[in-house]
């Protein structure tokens, strides 16, 4: 079967084309940094649409998804595609990446209208499509550079959940799992 | 290995597997079900199966797994092929 991927990282990879949501539905804008044995950061900055009529914060459950896009679909789909040798879309003809279940969430602070989750997603069991995932929200001043901090992040201090001093924790979850499975039984 | 041994085995698994009722495990059988009989959660039948290849020393694919029921003659047909094809 001809190799149809040359993947090796989501980071450069956009939301869109890595997900298998449509636009309405991505709650990713990009990959920031990712280790596929170890984890992923994607960031999504709260539009108009999706503080609207919630007093102007973004919603918990929504926070959920979006930490769900990062880790049980996009880093769980990159896995099947790198085994498979084949792209997203080829992927996503035949399987589609779904909740399963959610251990723990806690939230601690907010994300509003404007500001950017950062989403630190660890993947902490792997096996059969199946991908359990723990980690946290941040949110970090404006004017950070958040891109140019993660192109020298690394897996050491990514186990180690170390980030700037600036960073504010919004929120924590625990054991949140999901998998592939066959379209036919959606 | 025969059939019968095979379910011997997967029952020590589940008789190791914490969310798992011992209980229920008196008369497993063929036809027993994981979810519905056993009660095993869903998330944890991949981990039943994990164990599987580590005890019958049997390696799957993801793609073996996608078609796997939740009947335990279902799994027993996936690590009989598997030791069959070894």
């Amino acid at each position: 079967m001809m190799k149809t991927n040359n993947l090796t990282s989501l980071v450069g990879l956009s939301p869109n084309a890595v997900l298998p949501h449509g636009p309405s539905k991505v709650y990713l804008d990009a990959f920031l940094w990712h280790d596929p044995k170890v984890g992923v950061v994607a960031i999504y900055t709260a539009r108009e649409k999706d503080t609207l009529d919630h007093f102007g914060v973004f919603r918990g459950a929504d926070q959920i998804e979006a930490f769900g896009q990062a880790s049980v679909v996009a880093g769980n789909a990159f896995i099947s595609c790198v085994k498979k040798e084949i792209g997203f879309s080829e992927l996503y003809e035949k399987y589609n990446f779904v909740f399963m279940s959610m251990g723990q969430a806690i939230c601690k602070s907010f994300i509003k209208l404007g500001d950017t989750a950062i989403m630190h997603a660890h993947f902490d069991d792997y096996k059969f499509r199946q991908m359990t995932s723990s980690g946290k929200i941040y949110k970090a001043p404006k004017e950070f550079d958040l891109e140019t901090y993660y192109k020298t992040y690394s897996a050491a201090k990514f186990k180690k959940e170390e980030v700037p001093t600036s960073y504010i924790e919004v929120s924590e979850f625990k054991d949140l799992k999901g998998r592939g499975i066959k379209n036919s039984l959606i | 290995m025969t059939r019968e041994e095979i379910l011997k085995g997967l029952i020590e698994i589940l008789e190791n597997t914490p969310q798992v009722d011992s209980k229920k495990l008196k008369n497993v059988t063929e036809k027993t079900d994981f979810l519905t009989d056993l009660e095993v959660p869903s998330t944890e039948l991949i981990n039943v199966i994990a164990k599987a290849e580590n005890k019958f020393d049997v390696e799957f694919d993801d793609d073996d797994i996608d078609d796997l029921g939740s009947s335990v003659s279902g799994t027993i047909d996936l690590i009989e092929a598997a030791l069959n094809n070894q």
